[in-house]
């Protein structure tokens, strides 16, 4: 039996549906990322598992418990807020002890454990300060902390990096991880940063207008996207929308809205006469002078930058643009505009996506 | 730059035009001439001359009274509809709004008199609880709008993390809440106070017969003539509220700001 | 619905109960007849209107009102850009400084103006030492003159504070950029700053511009017997002659005009928004 199990999630606000029919399964221990864009329902997913917000149908499942009719302070479950929420009026201290206050701690228990968590998150020191007079990150830890020292069954974090600049963000995503690991809670983390969702998470769920697209681990949420809408929110792809025509040997032949035909190939049949997206990362592109072999196409650099470790290049290519990215081994760019360049990727690489 | 000194310059003379009244009657309370005539000579006269009016000071005790007690009111009702709102819709918190800011576009001497035809159609004579009742309803709009700006700047993440952490509703309230509240809730009642202590029309209205308050008194002093005793407890009320208006202001920078950076 | 929503109630009774109803009683009474005609009647609306001595003093205080609001904008906006746009160090001084008369008595206030405007009071004296002033009286007091300066320096805080709040909320990067574009700073104003800050002016002209029409105690005490306004006929029915019912049909008369005036401003705002 899943740790926590959601089960047909749905809410509706003015007749717009949220949360359209939600299930998913979370095993103890997983570091569970919703990603998606700004209004896919990520952040209501996530609060109404806290019990701020009342679902209009469906079920919440934690431990074999349903919890739908819980009120939040009753759930045990730790949740480190967008804005952190920290107390302004308490110290780093009695911020930390509230939620063990509430459990009718003894005194001296209380501040064994405030200062066990205080360790954890390193903020030995700290204890009297006040919210306002810490940096962002620190504020971050002692939400951490406040959410954790209630050993809460599920842990809940809320874009908890997004509003840390970029370097701190990338030091707290390690740090986060470690602790998470070291505690072993199961986490749910709400973000709309694909690159923060597949450095930290066990598994991903990519959420689009109230639904889960693809519920799976980095890797294959990356290298396998099930839909369009997927590849195209967790990294760059171009995408060849068309159909099947037909099929020589290995090589299948696209037929392009605008005409023009793509050969490829691809581990998987998709057979002949269906409509489809063909995908392909631009990282996955292998470009050269000459004729490689296998399949490609012919295309012309419209256009380059250097980006230090990479050289980014618009291509065209059968009536429309598309985009490589090389690692630039010799320290420049292979390629000058107005080159004309063959165009290949090796067949594992092929994405077939529905339209 | 000139336009800095021009703008100091018009500050300056707006200033002028506002303390200046305020400024000589302070003065002239302290002058020795009952008709406040030059050359000026500085006396404490009539100050005694005020504390030994004894009707005066009674006014002023009851004055005080009413403003504390519509104060109170003014704060816990309005501290409790500024919570209790937030679970309405937009539309429904708009017609709270108009009706809070209703008495403040109304002439006063409407509502004074409108309550007193209420008293009449109920076959009551004034009485204190409708007078307290008017001042409630004129001073609530200001105590509201600063606990309700206070509130407003509250995150609500705040309540929802102490839920979180396990403190139920009246927890969340008493804990968190109305701490971070208090000091609105406190600049909100001094405001509703000034309000009160001050208020003329409302009180002239519906104070029961033979009694007054210290505007009444006040204002039947000015029609009758001239008495320096007057300026001396002007000066006075004028003083308190200097006082009492640098504490709100250093009470909501520090609420407002302190908390949030 | 939640318990807590129960806790708008005690407030919402209040104000309907108290605000709201005994305006329809006010309504109810103008109708009664104060000399013991039975039944309904319009006895008191027809003696307002029939008699030119009512309809002269509304005006009058229709005019005063306008007047007081007009110079509050013209003293007042300044003032507010002043404080929101060229002082930007000594800023907070000078609104607590603009603060402190808003909430000080408005009793006291128009009574400091007696000292100082009347008849061998500071002012003449002071006008005299500088030779602007010679011999007789000031004859200030007790005139329209002096209510009139009486309640601009009551009312004028309002102008300012409200003007200020939507001038302070102008990011200067949008004058800069009017400055950019080419605008002179005459265009910059009336095509930027003035139409950005229309709705302070209008909230202000709101404020300022009812009570004036219900004020009769800064009438009665700096005005005298030149001091008559609708106000002071209202309290002479309730205070003096005891004609309740006439003066509860006076005082819808006022009412009506300031939710007329009040409709005709908010549309003046709302059409600025509009273009704006």
């Amino acid at each position: 039996m899943p740790f926590l199990s959601i089960k047909d999630l749905t809410k509706i606000y003015d007749g717009q549906r949220v949360l359209d029919s939600i299930s998913f399964d979370v095993e103890q221990g997983t570091f569970l990322s919703l990603l998606g864009p700004s209004g896919c329902g990520k952040t209501t997913t996530l609060r109404v598992i806290a019990g701020f917000v009342r679902p209009d149908g469906g079920s919440v499942n934690l431990n074999g418990i349903l919890i739908n009719n819980l009120p939040t302070y009753k759930r045990n479950i730790g949740m480190v807020f967008q804005s952190y929420a920290l107390f302004p009026h308490m110290t780093v201290e009695q911020n930390i002890a509230y939620g063990l206050e509430q459990r009718r701690l003894p005194r001296n228990e209380i501040r064994k454990e405030v200062a066990q968590v205080l360790e954890m998150v390193q903020l030995t020191g700290y204890e009297k300060r006040k919210p306002k007079q810490l940096s962002g990150g620190q504020q971050q830890r002692v939400a951490l902390a406040r959410a954790l020292v209630i050993k809460p069954s599920l842990l809940l974090l809320d874009e908890s990096l997004s509003a840390l600049d970029k370097k701190l963000r990338v030091e707290m995503q390690v740090e986060l991880r470690q602790i998470q690991q070291k505690v072993g809670i199961t986490t749910i983390f709400v973000t709309h940063d694909q690159e923060e969702a597949l450095t930290l998470s066990d598994k991903i769920a990519v959420m689009d207008k109230g639904r889960i697209v693809q519920l799976d681990t980095p890797v294959n949420v990356y290298e396998r996207p099930a839909t369009t809408f997927v590849a195209g929110f967790l990294g760059k792809a171009n995408f060849f929308k068309g159909s099947v025509v037909e099929k020589h040997g290995d090589v299948y032949q696209l037929k392009m809205e605008n005409g023009h035909v793509l050969p490829f190939e691809s581990l998987r049949d998709p057979g002949v006469g269906t409509d489809l997206t063909v995908a392909v990362r631009p990282e996955k592109i292998a470009l050269s002078g000459e004729e490689p072999e296998g399949t490609w196409i012919k295309g012309t650099v419209k256009f380059t930058t250097y980006a230090g470790d990479r050289s980014l290049y618009r291509l065209e290519a059968l009536g429309q643009t598309i985009e490589v990215e090389r690692q630039n081994s010799l320290g420049i760019s292979e390629f000058k505009i107005h080159d004309e360049v063959y165009i290949s990727w090796d067949k594992s690489n092929t994405l077939l996506l529905d339209r | 730059m000139a336009k800095k000194i021009i703008g100091w310059f018009y500050s300056i003379i707006i200033l002028i035009f506002f303390y200046a009244p305020v400024a000589v009657l302070m003065a002239m309370s302290f002058n020795k001439s009952r008709y406040g005539a030059l050359p000026f000579e500085f006396s404490t006269e009539w100050y005694r001359v005020l504390f030994s009016n004894q009707k005066l000071i009674q006014a002023a005790l009851d004055s005080l009274a009413i403003a504390a007690v519509t104060a109170v009111l003014c704060v816990v009702l309005g501290t409790a509809m500024m919570l209790g709102q937030r679970e309405f819709n937009s539309r429904v918190k708009a017609f709270f709004n108009s009706l809070v800011v209703f008495p403040l576009v109304i002439p006063w001497i409407i509502l004074g008199l409108s309550l007193l035809l209420l008293l009449r159609a109920l076959g009551l004579d004034r009485n204190y609880a409708m007078l307290l009742i008017g001042h409630v309803v004129v001073s609530f709009p200001y105590a509201v709008m600063v606990i309700g700006a206070r509130l407003e700047d509250m995150n609500s993440e705040i309540q929802e993390a102490s839920y979180n952490l396990g403190a139920n509703e009246w927890t969340t309230f008493k804990r968190i809440t109305l701490p971070m509240l208090s000091p609105a809730m406190l600049a909100g009642g001094f405001l509703a106070f000034m309000i009160s202590f001050d208020n003329f029309v409302l009180s002239y209205f519906l104070i029961p017969t033979g009694k007054t308050t210290l505007p009444i008194e006040i204002y039947s002093s000015i029609k009758f003539g001239f008495t320096p005793e007057i300026n001396a407890i002007s000066s006075i009320i004028l003083a308190a509220t200097l006082l009492m208006i640098t504490v709100i202001a250093v009470l909501m920078r520090s609420s407002l700001m302190r908390m949030f950076k | 619905m939640k318990k807590k929503a129960l806790l708008v109630s005690p407030a919402m009774f209040i104000l309907i109960a108290f605000a709201v109803v005994p305006l329809f009683i006010m309504l109810y009474f103008s109708f009664i007849s104060d000399g013991g005609v039975p039944g309904f009647t319009l006895e008191n609306y027809a003696r307002f209107f029939s008699k030119p001595l009512y309809l002269a003093l509304t005006w009058k205080t229709i005019k005063m009102s306008a007047l007081v609001t007009l110079i509050s904008i013209l003293v007042g906006y300044p003032m507010a850009y002043i404080i929101a746009k060229i002082i930007k160090s000594g800023r907070e001084i000078l609104l607590l400084l603009i603060i402190i008369p808003f909430w000080s008595s408005q009793l006291v206030r128009a009574y400091s103006w007696m000292n100082l405007l009347r008849d061998g009071g500071i002012l003449q004296d002071f006008l005299a030492k500088l030779h602007l002033f010679k011999g007789g009286e000031l004859g200030i007091l007790f005139t329209q003159t002096a209510v009139i300066i009486g309640l601009v320096h009551i009312f004028c805080p309002y102008m300012i504070i409200t003007s200020y709040m939507t001038l302070e909320k102008i990011d200067d990067s949008v004058l800069e950029a009017s400055k950019s574009l080419g605008a002179n700073p005459i265009t910059t104003f009336l095509r930027v700053i003035l139409p950005m800050s229309k709705a302070g002016i209008v909230t202000g002209a709101i404020l300022i511009f009812v009570p004036c029409l219900g004020s009769f105690v800064e009438p009665r005490i700096l005005g005298g017997v030149n001091g008559s306004v609708i106000g002071t006929v209202i309290q002479d029915q309730f205070f003096e002659i005891y004609g309740w019912n006439f003066g509860a049909a006076i005082a819808f008369i006022l009412l009506a005009m300031v939710l007329v005036s009040m409709g005709v401003m908010s549309a003046v705002n709302r059409r600025g928004e509009e273009n704006g």
